[in-house]
């Protein structure tokens, strides 16, 4: 008990270090945000306006954002803002940006915790038949075909979809929110495609691991076919697995941008789309800081979660013990 | 009776020819590294598969305007929309362009972009890493704080506000997007550069009074080249993907460049009727990627055959 | 498994194996006509240099070897049944574990790294002993003490790497008696082990044998060892068999050149050798090995017949067996 009770803190500590150490990231982050909107050239209060804008409408957007403030008086006051909760307003739907992420984020995450599922599903049950049967045909098309997901453009695999399944069958509707129907079209582009990276790492991490001794030990025990394989070696295997899978959860939110726009699917995806056609940089701003701030918290959970999977993990310097 | 030994190691001079057919056995196998991964480079039928069509592609960019029967730019109001014939070989578009002749095109766009997205982030990925490498202490500390933020974005995320940002046009979304992937060129190469940064060639050349430039000219950078071509030809596929999914949000080349992109966006609002214009557009861009993906798995499994290829 | 077999009694019967494996740089030939009895209650030692096809050998048994490998020829007879011939599926249920159990030479990468020592050897009491929790728990803790671990309560919650090359090994001889196997394999057990321990756990080994009539194949390379526990003992080289004898026999009379050599590199174990000499040469790559008897090129004995003609392995004696031509003037 005694052992258990000081790993438990170590990890504690090493938890809220790792928060710790996530911090300056998140600054850096908001730093390299706020500095690319503001890099556009031209005058963004112009920019935000358009042509043919009257002066008086442009020192007012000026004066109302601060836009005559030196660049980082600007910063600090949006941040300051930021920790306050209050993100700006947007110049499109001049409703506060806030607002708007919190009414579009969840069907976002929707789809992206969707295609997740089903890819991980996929792509491990891939994955693990492919190392069980090595060189066969089936491992060979499967292994062409997860090239062949990885190399088609999610963007367009989601107008074929929709041609095929929406337009020509009439399966599913063509865009909006119909009901968790919507969600199955552009959860499977997001899947399929995430699906192959992690059919590839599986079956690889499999074929590898099936090499080692201790599978012969567990062989040698009499244990039963699908305990070896799933048992010792699948629960090795997937270790890596796992770290790849929390790692690309960001890239998600770039799946989700495409695919909400594809299929009109009224997300944050497709709201940043459209704030960055109508170049509605306070909105703009928004949604990508919230998507770092996932991005951060995911890679925070996959490092964490990881100290979870891999007894060997040395949890202070991270390095296996 | 007499005993005559036929031992091969109880002759004494018998013993030096095996040594001496050893070293030979040795030194030819040193010399041959290269060759032995270009033979298993050569046994992945998908890589020389893709390796073939990358060449095609190459020369079909190179050799457009002989190629495309028609001026891609060149509209015909008249004959809108046309099913592929025998006089359009993939039909018409919705302004009456030649689809074909567009696709022809299109390859130079596309690899262009490619090659150039790979230049400015291999341009800035190497320049941070080679720092990073070479001089180490807080300079590297900062620089992988760099890389670690800019890995949490996501790439198209990214790209996409930059390109926001600087606006509409093909140059903006070349530089979005290198501005986000640097960072596998960077670790790479930093990574490279600390494998050798320790070993006894180097300490000797400090030693001597060399200079940081003239050790990364003459050593770390021979040393890192194999990596980077392997990251390029990596980084090919998702520059291109990047690339199509901002022009075809919207961003990137504009009408009336023939980019696939912007074909299979454009495409979009006559799938009903006319839907091959969204579909070749998109097929073109499978194929290069898939092409690209080939080699570079290929180049992958021959540099690293332990990784369990098929 | 069918036959029951009394003490003394062949329960093991390897017969003429000849085993490859292909390679990239070529087929190896493992294992050339490699035959080998174990009795029921005897404790058989097979020793051999490294490379010599001992483990090999062993792995044939229980259907463990890799997918390259191909057998030419050859049956395993285990209790009257040829293992060979059976499924894999037969081989899981009715053979590997309840009636024969292996430990492997290298422990820390037999165990698995994700659980914990008392997890594993508690997945062998399951099998065997009792499925029911509480039961099973205690009797891991006995398996525990019973291969001397000092703290098993501790030692049953500590994963692989948190533990000694001593205490990984014992754990491994833990899981792997835990089966309560007819016959154990045994391949190289101690050789992280310090003497003490190693004479605790060959003790253990001894109890099995009396009490319960374990037979063993005890796999090394270490002369001492054998001298101490093994009732008989095969001589390996190049994977052919060299000699088979009791173990005062392979001592005192031995008929083969490399046993020969071998009792004469070991100093101490044979009381009137007073300089030990090295066998000249190295061991044979098993991928072009030596023609006819692989050990001719480091014989002092060898002859053109012996590059040229595998000598069989003859009996010799009631229980010794030699594969030499000239077997008759080794000294």
């Amino acid at each position: 008990m005694k052992i258990r009770e000081y790993i438990e803190s170590k990890r504690a500590r090493f938890i809220v270090t790792r928060i710790v150490k996530s911090i300056p990231v998140f600054f850096l982050a908001s730093i390299i945000i706020f500095l690319i909107m503001h890099l556009s050239p031209g005058d963004p209060a112009e920019i935000m306006l358009g042509a043919g804008a009257t002066e008086e409408a442009i020192e007012s957007i000026q004066q109302r954002l601060g836009l005559d403030q030196p660049l980082y008086r600007q910063y600090l006051n949006y941040m300051s803002g930021v920790f306050q909760g209050d993100w700006g307003v947007s110049i499109r739907y001049n409703q506060p940006v806030l607002e708007l992420i919190r009414t579009r984020m969840p069907l976002t995450l929707l789809l992206m915790g969707s295609g997740l599922i089903i890819s991980v599903i996929m792509g491990i049950t891939m994955g693990v038949l492919g190392a069980l049967n090595p060189n066969s045909i089936f491992d060979y098309s499967s292994t062409v075909m997860a090239l062949f997901w990885r190399s088609i453009p999610s963007f367009w695999l989601g107008i074929l979809f929709l041609y095929v399944f929406a337009l020509e069958f009439g399966w599913f509707p063509i865009g909006g929110w119909q009901g968790p129907i919507s969600l199955v079209l552009p959860m499977m582009v997001i899947g399929l495609r995430l699906q192959a990276i992690i059919a590839r790492l599986t079956r690889s991490q499999m074929l590898d691991v099936l090499t080692k001794d201790y599978i012969k030990s567990a062989k040698t025990k009499g244990l039963k076919r699908k305990a070896v394989i799933i048992k010792h070696g699948l629960r090795n295997a997937l270790i890596p697995v796992v770290t790849v899978i929390a790692l690309r959860v960001p890239w998600l939110f770039g799946g989700a941008v495409i695919t909400e726009t594809v299929f009109a699917y009224p997300g944050m995806g497709s709201m940043l789309v459209r704030g960055v056609l109508s170049r509605d940089f306070p909105l703009v701003q928004g949604i990508v800081l919230v998507i770092c701030i996932s991005a951060i918290i995911a890679n925070l959970i996959a490092d964490v979660s990881y100290t979870y999977i891999d007894p060997r993990i040395d949890i202070d310097s991270q390095r296996k013990g | 009776m007499e005993k005559k030994s036929i031992g091969k190691y109880i002759d004494e001079d018998t013993d030096q020819q095996e040594i001496d057919a050893e070293l030979e056995d040795l030194k030819e196998k040193e010399t041959s590294q290269l060759a032995l991964a270009w033979m298993r480079f050569k046994r992945s039928k998908l890589a020389l598969i893709g390796g073939l069509i990358v060449l095609v592609l190459v020369i079909t960019a190179i050799f457009a305007p002989f190629i495309a029967p028609y001026d891609p730019l060149e509209t015909n109001p008249q004959r809108r929309l046309e099913d592929p014939s025998s006089e359009h070989l993939l039909g018409t578009d919705n302004l009456g362009r030649d689809i074909f002749s567009r696709l022809v095109y299109g390859t130079r766009i596309a690899l262009m972009i490619g090659v150039l997205i790979v230049a400015v982030s291999g341009g800035i990925g190497i320049t941070l890493g080679v720092l990073a490498g070479v001089f180490g202490g807080w300079i590297d500390e900062a620089i992988m704080r760099l890389v670690d933020t800019f890995l949490a974005f996501p790439t198209v995320v990214m790209a996409l506000a930059i390109a926001g940002a600087l606006g509409p046009g093909l140059y903006n979304v070349i530089i979005a997007v290198g501005l986000v992937v640097w960072t596998r060129f960077a670790r790479v190469t930093r990574g490279d550069i600390l494998s050798i940064k320790t070993e006894t060639y180097i300490e000797a050349a400090e030693a001597i009074g060399e200079s940081k430039i003239s050790l990364i000219t003459k050593y770390y950078i021979p040393n890192v080249l194999p990596s980077i071509v392997v990251v390029a030809t990596i980084m090919m596929p998702t520059a291109l993907l990047a690339s199509a999914a901002l022009t075809f949000l919207g961003i990137g080349a504009q009408a009336p460049d023939p980019s696939w992109g912007y074909m299979v966006s454009s495409g979009r609002d006559y799938l009903t009727i006319a839907p091959w214009m969204a579909t070749f557009g998109g097929a073109s861009i499978t194929v290069t990627v898939l092409a690209f993906n080939f080699v570079g798995d290929g180049l992958r499994d021959a540099l690293d055959p332990v990784r369990g290829g098929s | 498994m069918v036959e029951k077999v009394n003490k003394g009694e062949p329960i093991l019967k390897i017969n003429d194996i000849i085993l490859d494996f292909s390679t990239e740089e070529g087929t190896v030939k493992a294992l050339d006509d490699v035959s080998l009895t174990v009795k029921k209650g005897e404790i058989h030692g097979l020793i051999g240099e490294t490379g010599c096809g001992k483990s090999v050998t062993s792995l044939t048994t229980l259907g463990l070897l890799d997918d390259n490998a191909i057998i030419r020829g050859g049956e395993v007879f285990y209790r009257g049944e040829d293992l060979l011939e059976m499924s894999e599926k037969e081989l899981r249920k009715n053979v590997r574990g309840n009636e024969i159990s292996m430990i492997f030479q290298n422990p820390s990468t037999s165990l698995n790294p994700v659980y914990t020592a008392g997890e594993q050897v508690k997945e062998s009491i399951v099998l065997y002993q009792s499925d029911d929790d509480d039961e099973s728990q205690r009797l891991v803790l006995d398996e525990l003490d019973r291969v001397k671990l000092p703290d098993p309560e501790e030692v049953y919650k500590k994963y692989p790497h948190e533990l000694s090359g001593g205490m990984m090994q014992r754990v491994m001889i833990a899981m792997m008696l835990a089966c309560n196997s007819n016959l154990l394999i045994a391949d190289e057990p101690t050789t992280a082990l310090d003497v003490s321990i190693q004479a605790q756990f060959l003790k253990v080994l001894e109890e099995l044998k009396e009490k319960e009539e374990l037979s063993i194949l005890y796999i090394t390379h270490d002369m001492a060892v054998i001298s101490e526990i093994c009732d008989k003992v095969t001589v390996m080289y190049g994977g052919q068999i060299a000699e088979t004898a009791e173990v005062h026999d392979i001592f005192n009379n031995p008929r083969h050149p490399y046993t020969n050599g071998l009792i004469h590199s070991v100093p101490g174990v044979k009381k009137d050798v007073k300089e030990f000499e090295t066998i000249p040469g190295t061991v044979p790559r098993l991928i072009n090995p030596p023609s006819g008897c692989r050990f001719h090129p480091r014989c002092e004995y060898a002859q053109e017949i012996c590059k040229e003609e595998r000598p069989p392995l003859e009996r010799i004696g009631k229980e010794h067996l030699v594969a030499c031509h000239f077997w008759e003037e080794v000294e």
